[in-house]
């Protein structure tokens, strides 16, 4: 069935097997994608998968069911199956599906990718490394074009729809020299075009300098309180975890740290936050939420204030709250006024943090992990690389301990983040 | 069950070829506060082909598995090895294999639970945690099911037929204490289907109840003081120390990017008291929590020794790394969807069991910790890690103390296990967790308590 078809007969047939309403998400992906290995290009890879999610609803009682087989058989026999969870789950008047809205379709002009020009730059990529860095592996290594195409429709008459074609390229890397070993590292970024060198986006060589500089490190003594520059690509993993505590399971269970936190002071004064369904500096846009919605941009805090929860539509009916306009994508955070240099500078004693490896901090936003690929700084200059330095702290107390925001901010074409000064860590060495 | 007879397609094999067909089927309910947000199934399954063309790599996959789509995989496979061996020079010649044919499933042959059934199971559970500890902030219950069915043909041989089920109920309790929350949670089950693992909720509750008495001590748990100190490490602990930071920098493809086990084969890189082995399918007798008899490449899996009594005796291999050290493959060659390639993965983990009573290994230390479970994990190829602890208690002349907040330990898993002065005698497994190497992974992980010298995190 093509999907138009395929789609009408799923709300379809729920409708009929008893659901008083039904939604139905078809996401159909196509990857090409050459992967590195022992410093040559070894595998190409071509993947094609279709995953078709329903959803019924019937006496507010709810049940999804996941296929990737779409001929009518598999789905009559998926929605049989459906209809038979639907009837013993437990009634919850927050379930329901969008609202009508008008139909959109949304496409990035990108559709096929250019295996010639991906080979290319691959080839060029691995050539640079061994000619620049010789002392650099760089195999977990691949590049790939993804295309996705996104349909959802319900019977409220919902009807949106978006395709879209990204390249995307990974690199993880370790240096090594006399029976030494660097940490390894690892970046990526997302673009709609390979117009440069792969080394090219994302400050990537910038990380290469700093793995040979790795090779060597000192480990720290003793314990003591200082500051710490997040770099952008560690922005992510540092406060992450602060969105969670803004999202449905958090807040529905009751545990989030940020439940009574709406409208009020949770971050520095420097910091704003957006998250972007579309965003020019962005390589991609989202214009779809998972619970049948047109994505909008928002902004999740400003100048340190919570302007909203990251609620989906039964997350805001369970709480009788309101929805999120998108779910907490494509993150943006403002610049400050500080170059990077004025703020390593100001820093006594603290370390610049490239990599934190680290689990997901407690619930109460406690947390403690090792400061991976870091730079020791005092008296406000870079001094050598760490190793076994662990940092630990707050989630919550560490966005108001915010001191700087960096004028200069790295694009990975899903995040565009600054460099990021935090003060009153703890820092730790053997 | 996957019906279909691949043979009929070895005709379309020009180059080596491995031709896969997989379904993973999931289930997952889940109740938080009583209320039911998580009523879902899901299926994924298609056909995938990879073949090798004078040392180039072609893969293509399809969810539709028609004899038409079949023929179009192996097609496109070959097309894009062909399209890299035009402009790749790779490693040519024959790829080392140990091809067999075996089937070996491990599905139920109990009645399976409907939804409904499960539904009443995670209600159950709630409903016993709601009235026996209605003061607690937070409850979570979960059922999360995992079948993986594959059936693969080889072009040197190999037929197999495999179906590895995993089934867990995860209990998450969570409590107030000085105004922050508490929590805590732990996955019961592994290895079969729910209906192997599970028989009544009604056995969990005493589970339940411990969980809970652990949890209280947690909430007036202490932060450790941040340092190197004496540790024991419980099985859990010492499972994922083995996975994560010796297993990991050991994997074939890892030494060939870098990773310092590069530096140390047929070296002392621990205790004399270590033997650490990458399981295949038993250990002493008993299955472990994911059997891999035939690996993806259609390899015959064997146990992998990687250290024994100290020394780095091997890494874990698939065919093309075996022909780069010139060894023989160990058959850790695995995929996680039908659409993916096979990669080197750990299979089951462990650091095997030594003479010491864990009793006497906590009573040897005058002050440290005794951890007994890890949240999360990470290593590097430099062999440090770091692992989370969610429970774990003061050790303080000889005896137990009190319990610690969560907190992380960190070090250098080669130095560390150098450290090691006591195994304990017990043998025990976890596998609720996945492991991440661009694919997910279900692995097993574990070994007896170990004494050691770590670095904790404190405040």
């Amino acid at each position: 069935m093509e999907r138009e078809q395929m789609l009408n007969y799923s709300l379809e047939a729920i409708n009929k097997a008893g659901a008083e309403k039904a939604d139905c998400f078809l996401t159909k992906s196509e990857v090409h994608e050459l992967n590195v290995e022992n410093e040559r290009i070894s595998l190409l890879r071509t993947t094609y998968d279709t995953s078709l999610v329903l959803k019924a609803l019937k006496e507010n009682k709810k049940a999804i069911i996941k296929l990737n087989k779409t001929s009518k058989e598999d789905i009559d026999t998926a929605i049989e199956e459906l209809m038979e969870m639907v009837e013993h789950a437990q009634a919850d008047p927050a379930n329901d599906i969008s609202e009508k809205q008008e139909p959109a379709n949304f496409e990035t002009p990108l559709t096929k990718p250019d295996m010639e020009l991906m080979h290319k730059r691959l080839t060029a990529y691995l050539v640079f490394i061994k000619e620049k860095y010789p002392c650099l592996t760089s195999d977990a290594t691949n590049l790939k074009f993804m295309k996705i195409k996104q349909n959802y429709v319900n019977t409220n008459g919902v009807r949106l729809s978006e395709t879209s074609g990204r390249y995307q390229f990974t690199c993880m890397f370790v240096s090594k020299k006399d029976g030494k070993s660097s940490s390894f590292n690892y970046s990526y970024y997302l673009s709609d075009n390979l117009e440069k060198n792969l080394w090219e986006y994302a400050g990537m060589e910038r990380l290469f300098k700093q793995s040979d500089e790795q090779i060597e490190t000192t480990g720290l003594q003793g314990k003591f309180v200082g500051d710490i520059i997040i770099t952008p690509e560690c922005v992510g993993s540092m406060f992450g975890s602060a969105l969670s505590y803004l999202k449905d399971m958090s807040l529905i269970s009751g545990k989030s740290i940020y439940k009574d936190k709406l409208g009020e002071k949770i971050a520095s004064e420097h910091f704003t936050l957006h998250s972007q369904a579309v965003d020019e500096n962005l390589a991609i846009s989202s214009h779809i939420t998972s619970d049948g919605y047109t994505s909008e941009n928002i902004t999740v805090i400003e100048n340190g204030i919570l302007k909203t929860f990251l609620l989906s539509r039964y997350g805001a009916a369970k709480l009788d709250m309101k929805r999120s306009a998108n779910q907490g994508s494509l993150l943006v955070l403002e610049p400050g006024k500080k170059t990077l240099d004025e703020m390593i500078a100001s820093v006594d004693k603290g370390l610049l943090l490239c990599r934190f490896s680290g689990g997901n901090p407690s619930d109460n936003g406690d947390f403690a992990g090792v400061a991976k690929n870091s730079y020791y700084i005092e008296n406000g200059e870079i001094k050598y690389p760490v190793s076994e330095t662990m940092i630990s702290s707050n989630v919550a107390r560490m966005l108001l301990d915010i001191t700087e925001i960096s004028r200069e901010r790295l694009n990975s074409g899903v995040t565009f983040f600054p460099w990021v000064k935090v003060k009153s860590i703890t820092i730790s060495g053997k | 069950m996957i019906e279909k007879d691949l043979s009929k397609y070895s005709g379309l094999f020009r180059n080596y070829t491995e031709l896969r067909m997989q379904e993973n089927t999931q289930v997952a309910v889940s109740m938080v506060q009583g209320n039911l947000i998580g009523n879902s199934r899901s299926t994924t399954s298609g056909i995938s082909a990879r073949v090798f063309n004078e040392g180039t790599w072609g893969f293509s996959s399809s969810p539709d598995w028609k004899d038409t789509d079949v023929k179009k995989v192996i097609e496109a496979a070959a097309e894009n090895a062909r399209f890299l061996s035009t402009r790749v020079k790779g490693l040519a010649g024959v790829l080392p294999g140990r091809p067999a044919k075996m089937t070996h499933v491990f599905s139920t042959r109990k009645p399976r639970y409907s939804q409904k059934q499960l539904i009443e199971f995670v209600q159950n559970l709630d409903n016993y945690i709601l009235t026996k500890y209605p003061e607690l902030q937070s409850r979570v219950v979960q059922i999360s099911t995992l079948d993986m069915e594959k059936r693969l043909l080889t072009s040197d041989g190999t037929e197999s037929l495999s179906l590895i089920p995993r089934s867990f109920v995860m209990v998450s309790l969570t409590t107030m204490a000085d105004g922050q929350p508490v929590d805590l949670y732990k996955p019961f089950g592994g290895l079969g289907n729910i209906e192997d693992n599970l028989n009544k909720p009604e056995d969990l509750y005493s589970e339940i109840d411990k969980l809970h008495e652990n949890l209280m001590q947690k909430a007036e748990g202490v932060y450790p003081d941040a340092g190197v100190c004496d540790c024991v490490m419980d099985a859990d602990l010492a499972g994922i120390l083995a996975h994560e930071a010796i297993g990991h920098t050991t994997e074939a493809d890892f030494v060939m990017n870098g990773s310092i086990a590069a530096e140390y084969m047929d070296k002392k890189v621990a205790s004399p008291l270590i033997t650490l082995i990458d399981y295949a399918h038993h250990n002493n007798g008993e299955l472990c929590p994911q059997p891999v008899y035939i690996d993806d490449e259609g390899v015959e899996a064997e146990d992998t020794v990687i250290i024994k009594d100290g020394i780095l005796k091997s890494y874990m291999h698939n065919r093309e790394s075996a022909a780069h050290f010139g060894v023989e493959p160990t058959g850790n060659a695995r995929a996680y969807s039908f659409s993916d390639e096979p990669l080197i993965r750990m299979r089951n983990t462990a650091m095997v069991p030594g003479i010491s009573k864990l009793e006497e290994m906590i009573f040897s230390i005058d002050k440290g910790y005794y951890l007994v479970q890890p949240s999360n994990g990470q290593a590097d190829s430099t062999s440090e890690f770091m692992f989370g602890i969610r429970m774990g208690y003061e050790i303080i002349n000889g005896k137990i103390g009190k319990a610690i907040k969560d907190t992380t330990i960190a070090g250098v898993a080669f130095d560390v296990l150098e450290t090691v002065s006591m195994v304990s005698d017990e043998m025990k497994w976890a596998s609720s967790g996945m492991c991440g190497k661009k694919q997910p992974m279900p692995v097993g992980m574990g070994g007896p308590a170990i004494k050691c010298k770590v670095n904790i995190g404190g405040r």
